[in-house]
């Protein structure tokens, strides 16, 4: 009788534990797919044209980039520990991308954010100000935060955070991707 | 105990025939112990790997709730434009904010009411003609608008930017989003937000508040 009521015990904790278990889980897939999606902008969604002032002071109009068939932006700062760390894998994701027929675009927090010497190229514009419709549509959190777009300036792969080695090779695959 | 048994009577019949019975009557025992046993470990295992799983549920709920609450709080707080590019009162160029005011408000103009913005801000600046130390600068809100800006720069009778820093740009544009103008004291640098005035009485009240 005893042996039996351990047994039912037993038997009625598997089950909880098991339904405890499978409500965790699902807690979990929920939490991490809410955080993947707001680790990035969503694709799909116009984050430009870019236009505004470089460090020279020379404008960058709408129109500089419609000779690019895609674009990059870069959100970054001189004060960011995560950013500095970042350099070295941004600058060949950069390379890779200008070099596929992209131009970039770096803009920051404040001005005092960029590069005391940052100088732009023909493919590479550091943005120190923007109109406001320009920066009504980015809504650019975090730094560092890494963007691709397309000719339409829709985005096609983004990512808050640091980048990894396979990021270069996804957002070239983006590119390559027909839409 | 009944292998040991059974090597230690190996040879005699009788006792191996004793230890056979003994192992023939105790396995249904034996069984449902182990499977107990096995049982036992398998909740403990489960329970395990559930305080494995909630403990990371509510690392990541944490995490999504820091996450939320900075996107709502993004660009809540006032930013101070570092670099700019606009005109002045008199539609000259300008690249820095002039810094003989000790209040300036920052608005936006918005595209789909220019002139009534245009007109509202012009009898701001007008009525505070004589309290040269305050400030009136405006930002457009679209292209359209920037550009009857420039055209028509002769009716414009406060500072207008053209370009900014982007949290500035992002911080002004949220608190126009929540019906706020920003103010700008000098030479503290102190930022604040103000009610956006929409009518005269308003405005008579934020420019009491300005003239303190």
């Amino acid at each position: 009788m005893r042996m039996d009521r351990i047994h039912k015990l037993g038997r009625t904790f598997t089950i909880m534990a098991l339904l405890l278990n499978a409500f965790a889980m699902g807690a979990h897939y929920f939490f991490l797919h809410q955080l993947a999606a707001r680790s990035s902008i969503p694709s799909g969604s116009t984050v430009g044209p870019i236009s505004g002032i470089t460090p020279d002071g020379i404008p960058v109009l709408d129109a500089t980039s419609s000779e690019f068939h895609c674009h990059e932006i870069r959100y970054a700062s001189i004060h960011c520990p995560w950013c500095e760390k970042d350099q070295p894998a941004w600058e060949q994701f950069d390379a890779a991308l200008r070099s596929y027929g992209c131009d970039s675009f770096v803009l920051a927090p404040t001005v005092a954010d960029f590069p005391k010497h940052a100088r732009g190229s023909v493919d590479q514009k550091f943005i120190m100000a923007m109109p406001a419709d320009v920066a009504s549509r980015l809504d650019l959190l975090a730094t560092p935060t890494t963007i691709v777009a397309d000719g339409n300036w829709k985005v096609i792969w983004s990512k808050a955070g640091t980048l990894i080695q396979n990021d270069k090779k996804e957002a070239l695959a983006s590119l390559n991707r027909p839409r | 105990l009944l292998i040991s048994a059974g090597s230690s009577c190996i040879g005699n019949l009788a006792c191996t025939a004793k230890v056979m019975a003994a192992i023939i009557s105790v396995p249904q025992f034996c069984w449902v112990t182990s499977m107990r046993f096995f049982d036992s470990l398998l909740l403990l295992g489960l329970l395990y790997l559930a305080i494995l799983l909630i403990r990371l549920d509510i690392q990541e709920a944490r995490q999504l709730h820091a996450y939320r609450s900075t996107q709502r709080s993004a660009f809540d707080i006032p930013e101070s434009f570092q670099f700019i590019e606009g005109r002045d009162e008199n539609g000259a160029f300008i690249s820095a904010l002039p810094s003989r005011f000790q209040r300036t408000v920052f608005f936006v103009i918005h595209g789909s009411r220019f002139d009534d913005d245009v007109n509202f801000w012009n009898t701001a600046r007008a009525e505070n003609i004589n309290l040269i130390n305050v400030g009136f600068v405006g930002v457009c809100d679209r292209p359209e608008c920037s550009v009857r800006l420039m055209s028509d720069k002769a009716k414009i009778h406060f500072i207008s930017l053209n370009c900014g820093d982007y949290l500035a740009m992002k911080a002004l544009l949220r608190a126009d989003t929540q019906g706020q103008v920003v103010v700008l004291e000098l030479p503290s640098g102190k930022l604040y937000k103000s009610a956006s005035p929409k009518s005269p009485k308003e405005l008579s009240a934020l420019q009491l508040a300005l003239a303190k």
